[in-house]
């Protein structure tokens, strides 16, 4: 049967192509006192990040690394180098950034969706930022999106402080500690009371150095009354050599405001993710998080949400797609509070060709949460015997005045809806990819069309060649 | 592990409980540990009928013997020093198809005792095991109990916790099962302090089954921590384990349920599921259960409710003169009484009923 023309026009080789390391400075593979200095210089950190980059290294030393989760013992700090900056500096034009890189994010559609859906665009290359523009009338309306750097240095510098890792501290974990000792590069929005941005704000991170880390920081304050939705995108060419994304988003969302965070992350299949995301949730905020993992050869990745605020809420929708030679660990985590808050979590993942996908979750309801409501759903598809699906979930209420429901399946594709989709002219490969497109609806429903494009198309991608 | 010289009245802590799978350790459920279980005067435990037992000889001492290698849901810890006991409990279908065996511990002290139930092909056999104390006994009981069920074979385990308030309880349990073996389970936890109870069953045979059903109910500082895994190998395997609890005021519950579909294990179902009914306050209720899959072949759910009483219940109730205390009484009550009326044994689902009416509250009038 002939493929339909949206699969022929994938091609996986459009992430996977390397550009030439061009870069203006590449720090030295490891990681001690004298690279977090170096790096704290060449970034002209004022004197309070350097100390507090010392500090998260002292700490990152003293910490183990998780005796759950995957094994992460492929990864060697002595041979990643921890900041690369691309020779370029940050533009607001297109036309500035270097050729062979412009033509990266060119491949990677950025330029166009930002023309086509977007309010604002940063493009990070490695280390640094080499791009970052916002729509006038979405910086007149006093919206704030800039790269952190320039956040720590202008007029923001007080607000990076007062927010910076104060809701992901170095101590949470040693990936965390890692973050605040190297950190580099990453955005931070400020959207003021009452400000609505009908369009999306979008980052794009894109690693190309290999050996390389890249520690991204994202803060986000939305603040009260306001609603904004920030879409994130990463991926990276794959090398035989580890490489590590050990990013850091911090999300602020005040009194009645609203933020949708939407992650589509399609790092190479040689990336360890051990990525941190957190929000803050005040009275009546609503957190909303959408999240597609598809890449990296090993994850660790639980957004969690802090529902502090009475009447405040959140909802987890997610998907974990665990091909050959990945060992994805991912899920949410939640926090209840204040009183009437809710939270709902509901994923998906798929586990194929030897992939292992791990669903994670906790749900803590505190004692003064009361009138507390939270629901998880987590469905997981197992499309072989070589691959491996686990859940782990967790819920731990200390209040008498709680409604909490959990529900969790895992099974195969049926060999019913196979065989009616059969008598109806599909190929058994045709079929079951479209069974397992509609299983990951949950996620591609909650994005916009074109990522909702791109998400079906990299499930067809991975479903090519799944039969026999 | 336990070594031998520890038997010997040091006070030890124990780890029990372990997660097949770990989480995050902030959450605390990853395993247990039990203090002082080995104190000065620990000693086994003669049951109160032991002279009637139908204890099998040790003719078969090999069968016997084997089934020391069985897992259990507490772990290792707790097998590495009852092994050393040379004179389990041994229950064989072959000498007697029902046995009720009655742990008593009228004075205080540590106590422990190790139980083998065994079911020769396509045999029966069930076993009540209740566990009392006097009011005012204090101390350990440490049981741990090994079932093997041989081709077709059906084991039924009974337990009833009983004990007085300042009794504690540590309940292993490991149980392996042939080609269409059954291994059902009822478990009620009403007294002790503290209870620290573990089940792993082995689903190694073609088409065996494991049923579970478990029933608690908590107050005034109880603590119960519980893991239960079903290790599905045999293809077409099935199990089942329910939880149906009430917590009371300042109670501790942690509930692991663990499915673990092994690779071969194809055609296997697993479903798991607790509901529980938070009545009291400063209550601490832990709930993981797990979902474990190297087979594609398979179907495992499990689902989990947490909370108070559904305000429609609480609606009709009030509708007829119940305020909302009566009723969450009579439906915690309701729901140990419907595990009551399971046992099948006529004297402890009578002391069940006793127990739960005096706990909330309420006798015959309702």
């Amino acid at each position: 049967m002939k493929e339909k023309t949206y699969v022929e026009d994938v091609d996986r080789s459009v992430y996977d192509i390397k550009d030439d390391e061009k870069n203006a400075y590449r720090i030295n593979e490891g990681l001690d006192a004298s690279i977090v200095e170096k790096i704290s210089k060449e970034k002209n950190d004022p004197s309070w990040m350097e100390l507090f980059r010392l500090q998260s290294l002292q700490i990152y030393n003293q910490l183990k690394v998780p005796n759950w989760g995957p094994s992460i013992d492929g990864l060697d700090m002595e041979h990643i180098a921890t900041y690369v900056r691309p020779n370029t500096k940050m533009s607001a034009k297109w036309s500035d950034v270097p050729k062979d890189i412009k033509e990266t994010f060119e491949r990677l559609g950025i330029p166009q969706a930002e023309r086509k859906s977007l309010a604002g665009v940063g493009a990070q290359y490695d280390s640094e930022l080499v791009y970052h523009n916002v729509r006038e009338e979405v910086s007149k309306m006093g919206v704030v999106y800039t790269d952190m750097e320039s956040a720590l240095k202008g007029e923001y510098a007080d607000m990076v402080k007062k927010y910076f890792m104060k809701l992901v501290r170095p101590s949470e974990h040693k990936f965390a500690a890692l973050h605040g000792a190297v950190w580099s590069g990453g955005s931070f929005v400020y959207v003021p009371p009452g400000v609505s941005v009908e369009i999306p704000l979008q980052s794009y991170f894109r690693l190309n150095a290999p050996g390389a880390g890249q520690f991204e920081h994202t803060l986000i304050i939305v603040d009260e009354g306001a609603d904004l939705h920030f879409i994130e995108g990463c991926s990276a060419p794959k090398y035989n050599v580890a490489n590590l994304h050990a990013g850091c988003v911090e999300l602020y969302v005040k009194k009645n405001a609203r933020l949708r965070y939407s992650t589509i992350e399609n790092w190479s299949k040689n990336m360890y993710n051990l990525n941190t995301k957190r929000a803050l949730v005040d009275e009546g905020g609503h957190m909303e998080w959408v999240s597609g993992s598809f890449g990296s050869h090993v994850s660790y990745l639980y957004p969690m949400t802090i529902l502090k605020g009475n009447n405040s809420r959140m909802e987890f929708t997610g998907i974990t797609f665990a091909g050959k030679g990945q060992n994805l660990d991912t899920g949410a985590k939640v926090v209840h509070v204040g009183e009437n808050t809710s939270s709902f979590i509901n994923t998906r993942s798929i586990s194929k060709d030897g992939g292992i996908s791990t669903f994670r979750s906790s749900v803590v309801v505190e004692k003064p949460a009361k009138e507390a409501k939270s629901a998880v759903s987590c469905q997981s598809l197992m499309l072989d015997s070589i691959s491996r699906s686990d859940t782990v979930p967790a819920m731990d209420i200390r209040t008498k005045d709680a409604d909490i429901g959990h529900e969790a399946k895992i099974g195969r594709i049926s060999d019913e809806a196979v065989f009616y989709l059969m008598s109806r002219g599909l190929s058994e490969e045709d079929a079951r990819a479209m069974i397992v497109s509609g299983f990951a609806d949950n996620v591609s429903k909650e994005l916009p069309l074109e990522y909702a494009v791109e998400m079906n198309n990299l499930i067809q991608l991975e479903m090519k060649g799944s039969i026999g | 592990m336990v070594s031998e010289e520890n038997i010997m009245g040091q006070n030890i802590d124990l780890t029990v409980n372990r997660l097949p799978a770990l989480t995050w350790n902030s959450l605390g459920v990853n395993q247990t540990v039990i203090p002082d279980v080995l104190s000065e005067g620990f000693k086994r435990i003669t049951a109160e009928n032991e002279e009637n037992l139908h204890k099998a000889g040790k003719t078969d001492s090999e069968l016997w013997n084997s089934m020391d290698t069985i897992p259990t849901g507490m772990g290792e810890d707790v097998c590495g020093f009852i092994d050393k006991d040379t004179d389990a409990i041994c229950i064989s279908s072959e000498n007697i198809g029902e046995e009720k065996i009655i742990f008593n511990c009228e004075t205080s002290g540590d106590a422990y005792r190790d139980i083998k139930l065994f079911a020769g092909e396509n045999e029966t056999l069930t076993v009540w095991m209740g566990l009392k104390s006097s009011a005012k006994a204090e101390g350990k009981l440490t049981l741990r109990t090994k079932i093997k069920a041989s081709k077709g074979a059906n084991i039924r385990l009974v337990q009833v916790n009983l004990l007085g308030r300042d009794m504690e309880l540590v309940n292993d349990i490991g149980a392996y099962c042939e080609d269409n073996a059954n291994v059902s389970v009822l478990q009620l936890f009403l007294g002790g302090k503290n209870t620290w109870t573990g089940l792993k069953t082995t689903l190694k045979g073609d088409k065996s089954r494991l049923d579970v059903d478990t029933g608690y109910y908590c107050d005034n500082g109880q603590t119960l921590d519980m893991n239960y895994i079903a290790d599905h190998y045999g293809k077409k395997t099935e199990s089942r384990m329910n939880a149906n609890g009430v917590l009371k005021d300042n109670t501790h519950k942690l509930y692991r349920g663990t499915i673990d579909f092994k690779l071969g294990a194809s055609g296997s179902k697993g479903d798991e599921a607790e509901d529980v009914l938070i009545l009291g306050d400063d209550v601490i209720n832990q709930t993981v259960p797990l979902i474990l899959c190297a087979e594609e072949d398979v179907e495992g759910n499990h689902g989990a409710t947490i909370g108070r009483l559904d305000d429609d219940i609480l609606f009709y109730m009030a509708s007829r003169g119940i305020n909302e205390e009566d009723a969450s009484n009579l439906i915690a009550r309701a729901r140990i009484e419907a595990l009551a009326g399971q046992i099948g044994d006529e004297e402890l689902s009578r002391q069940v009923c006793e127990y739960i009416e005096e706990a909330t509250g309420y006798g015959e009038e309702l």
